[in-house]
């Protein structure tokens, strides 16, 4: 060893010479720009703010708003004694209450816009994609703006509001729906559902895989069905777990405590974001079925499926795979779309920030919503993967 | 459609019906609109709803909508305070960018009949309606006729020479690009995308200027644009800047390859420290070479991928003059900035996605060659990610230019914000439904657009990787 380490010396380099060295110098110059960068413009932000004596620290959250919030699910949310904190809490709960209610109606319209989309009905396709066009190719804050002038602002008012089935009624101070009440029972009516779900599910499993060991006829899916949901009914029937609580209109407009009652700027955000949603949601189902070859479709008609059942049990699970990751974008563009709430007046994050920075630092406000929005987001995404994990094909 | 019909048990051959090929309207409408009972049920309800619709729209439009607010803030609505005298300059930068895309349109493109005649058509019913409003010149107010000549003629003659001047332009630069792309095709090309590149920043010269008030181009300030103009100049601008600096952040973010070390926990590794470490620095590793520049990167973009611009906007037009310690910077250079910092994430992720969709063999044949890596990713691997990743980006630009209208509120006064500005005056208070569906229509036509033209370049196969054979 020791005369072959003669014959072959290892030919001695200067150590700049080295790939790893020149890596290590690279990453560590461009890391000592960025943190330079950043100190310089910290300092800059500091020594301007401090120049203004605007304190930047986090004290003021504790401090009573002076604002208060009408928007909300219970009546007066934030009061003006109210703290900051409590404020953003507020917010934060409007936010969510718009994204979830805007999420599975956009996805839902988004579904049936984008099935239509390729209907072998002319008239259907064609409004289909007269609707994707227009409410793609405008701005979401455009649309927010015309449906809080021309629809919002043309309202009745709430003594002679337009009535919806239900009864609903719809005027300048909201949408008033029947709202279920609880009574005693409900606890054991909740109780008693989700246990016959629990031993349907068990059941409909047990009879399939009977049906698939031995070939036999076990009705799995009538039995397990009927018995998820034929225990809550009947229970609802004995128990009587809720009493319906109508809206009522009293002299001066809708009356307090009666039926669910919703600001109309909060149906115009949703009104908003599920419109601008949809489109895309729409245009990414499309995708998604045509992604699907044209054989599974074929093979399924010459089996004698019906056009619901091919596209509910045989393309519909398929274009899932595709269709999940782009809708995880739609989700999430959804979620930071809602901070153009503050365009027609309702309270959710960003325009409460808005109205907050006009009394205290922007630095800390900006640091709590971004904060908000980012986690929105993680969490969003992080939900959607789970999801996309298991709807991708298992390869063995 | 055809319809065979299977021949019966043991019927002769002859007695097989030839299908039936049917053609003609009435059978158009029986595949289209009418194959089944449910069909047909449809297709009344839709008939009833979107031609109530439709009916509602137009009797509105064309009987009693007051468009006197578009007539009235017209060169407002389109150019802010620009001043009038200096007008000319952004003539000349719309003829510029119109020829040029024409250009492009008769190199990449093609010109179907349809759109043609949707051109025609177009451009006819600006000429046509005014000069039918001279006949209806005296027609009682309250009538149709009335209407054309009192509200529709003024707004349509008023529309009638900037269409005539941009469709012209369309049309010139069309003609040329087939010109130039049979004499010849591949430097038809290249010559066309040099001219975009020098001609975007030669428009943002002609409308801003560069000398004092005497001189040949006196500068216009940022603050006194506005409108449509404003809009174009904030997509524009933030277009051309967060490209370059996507292209760097995708660049970083795939850097130094990958490894694919994973982690084998042991049981109940989370209570083990020691493994903590074990599994950080398998994370780290799995970086690759450059793990503190990939980290930049990733915490970049995906923290600006994770706020709404709305806040971009509105912290960098709070924070940007304490940033740089100067309280001169205009709101528009801070909603530029702003712009391009957030849109350089997407288009990041965009550029990434195509240079992940390159084979790696083409990596690998560029090393084989003797390429250098910055050689390889200039010449080899960047174009080619590019080239795939056109139809994404133009998307991206498309939501870039609907995004301009985010900073009507930090205060802005781009076309919506403009149109908020003339709302607000008295004489103008209940004109929305007329001023938004105007604004609208002017965002659809130049979105609608730019997708119409990414579709084209896409069918063209310019947006493909290039086979062999």
């Amino acid at each position: 060893m020791a005369d072959l380490a003669k014959r072959f010396p290892v030919r001695r380099f200067a150590f700049w010479r080295d790939v790893r060295f020149l890596r290590g110098a690279v990453q560590l110059i461009v890391l000592a720009i960025v943190i330079g960068l950043a100190i310089w413009l910290i300092n800059n932000v500091n020594q301007g703010l401090a120049r203004a004596r605007i304190p930047t620290d986090f004290s003021f959250l504790a401090q009573p708003s002076g604002f208060q919030i009408d928007e909300g699910l219970v009546d007066q949310p934030h009061k003006r004694t109210d703290s900051y904190a409590n404020a953003f809490a507020v917010a934060l709960v409007n936010t969510l209450r718009a994204v979830l209610v805007s999420l599975v109606l956009a996805t839902l319209l988004g579904l049936f816009i984008g099935i239509a989309r390729l209907s072998t009905n002319f008239l259907a396709r064609t409004l289909a994609l007269a609707y994707i066009e227009i409410f793609q190719n405008t701005p979401l804050l455009l649309q927010l703006f015309f449906i809080f002038t021309s629809i919002l602002l043309t309202l009745p008012r709430a003594t002679e509001p337009i009535v919806l089935p239900g009864p609903s009624y719809l005027s300048s101070s909201g949408l008033a729906t029947p709202n279920l009440i609880p009574t005693e029972t409900s606890g054991w009516w909740v109780l008693l559902t989700a246990i016959g779900i629990g031993v349907g599910v068990a059941l409909w499993r047990r009879l399939r895989t009977i049906r698939l060991e031995t070939g036999r006829t076990t009705y799995a899916a009538e039995i397990g069905l009927s018995v998820m949901f034929g225990v809550g009914i009947l229970a609802w029937l004995i128990l009587q777990p809720f009493t319906v609580d109508f809206p009522a209109l009293g002299r001066f407009g809708y009356v307090r405590d009666r039926g669910a009652i919703v600001s109309a700027n909060f149906v115009a955000i949703v009104l908003g974001l599920v419109l601008y949603t949809s489109a895309f949601i729409a245009e990414i189902v499309r995708s998604g079925i045509q992604s699907v070859p044209i054989g599974q479709w074929e093979a399924a008609r010459a089996q004698g499926f019906t056009y619901g059942q091919i596209l509910r049990l045989i393309v519909l699970p398929q274009a899932l795979r595709v269709i999940i990751p782009p809708l995880t974008n739609q989700y999430l563009n959804l979620a930071k779309n809602s901070s153009l709430g503050a365009a027609v007046g309702f309270a959710e994050v960003f325009g409460v920030a808005r109205t907050m920075a006009q009394s205290v630092s922007v630095v800390p406000i900006m640091v709590i919503v971004m904060g908000i929005y980012l986690a929105l987001s993680l969490i969003t995404s992080a939900v959607m993967n789970v999801l996309n994990a298991r709807f991708q094909i298992k390869t063995r | 459609m055809t319809t065979a019909i299977a021949p019966a048990e043991g019927a002769p051959a002859s007695q097989v019906k030839r299908p039936v090929i049917e053609r003609g309207v009435l059978a158009w409408l029986r595949r289209n609109l009418f194959r089944t009972p449910f069909d047909a049920a449809l297709t009344v309800i839709l008939v009833a709803v979107g031609g109530s619709l439709l009916a509602q729209f137009l009797e509105w439009s064309i009987a009693q909508a007051d468009w006197t607010v578009i007539t009235t803030n017209f060169r407002i609505l389109m150019q802010g305070t620009y001043p009038a005298e200096q007008g000319h300059r952004l003539g000349l930068s719309v003829v510029l960018i119109t020829l040029l895309a024409g250009v492009s349109w008769g190199i990449w493109g093609k010109l179907f009949r349809a759109t043609a005649f949707a051109f025609v058509g177009g451009v006819l019913i600006f000429v046509l309606v005014p000069l039918a409003a001279e006949s209806l010149a005296d027609s009682p107010r309250g009538t149709f006729g009335g209407y054309v000549s009192g509200q529709l003629a003024p707004l349509f003659s008023l529309l009638r020479d900037p269409v005539l001047l941009l469709v012209g332009c369309l049309l010139i630069g069309y003609g040329l690009g087939r010109f130039a792309k049979q004499i010849d095709r591949k430097r038809a090309g290249r010559y066309t995308l040099i001219a975009w590149f020098i001609s975007i920043p030669i428009c943002f010269v002609l409308v801003r200027g560069f000398s004092d008030a005497d001189g040949i181009l006196p500068v216009v300030p940022t603050s006194r644009w506005g409108g449509l103009l404003l809009t174009f100049m904030l997509a524009f601008v933030a277009i051309v800047a967060c490209f370059p600096l996507g292209i760097l952040l995708a660049l970083g973010r795939m850097s130094g390859g990958t490894r694919k070390l994973t982690f084998k926990a042991p049981p109940r590794w989370w209570l083990n420290p020691l493994q903590w470490l074990r599994a950080l620095s398998i994370w780290w590793r799995n970086l690759g070479n450059y793990p503190i520049i990939k980290l930049l990167c990733i915490i970049y973009i995906e923290f600006l991928r994770g706020v709404p611009l709305v806040t971009v906007f509105f912290t960098a037009n709070l924070i940007v003059p304490l940033a740089l310690g100067d309280n001169s910077i205009d709101a528009v250079v801070r909603a530029m900035v702003a712009l391009t910092l957030f849109e350089a994430a997407y288009i990041a992720e965009i550029v990434r996605g195509g240079l992940q969709a390159l084979p790696p063999g083409q990596l690998e044949a560029a090393k084989a060659l003797g390429l250098s890596p910055v050689q390889a990713t200039l010449f080899i691997t960047l174009p080619q990610a590019l080239r795939i990743a056109i139809p994404p980006l133009v998307g991206q630009f498309i939501t870039m230019f609907k995004d301009t209208s985010l900073v009507a509120i930090i205060g802005l006064t781009e076309l919506l914000g403009v149109s908020r500005a003339v709302l607000a005056q008295s004489e103008f208070i209940g004109r929305h439904r007329e001023l938004y569906v105007f604004v609208a229509i002017v965002y659809f036509v130049f979105s609608y657009g730019m997708s119409y033209a990414a579709r084209q370049l896409e069918r063209s196969g310019s947006g493909a990787i290039r086979k062999i054979g």
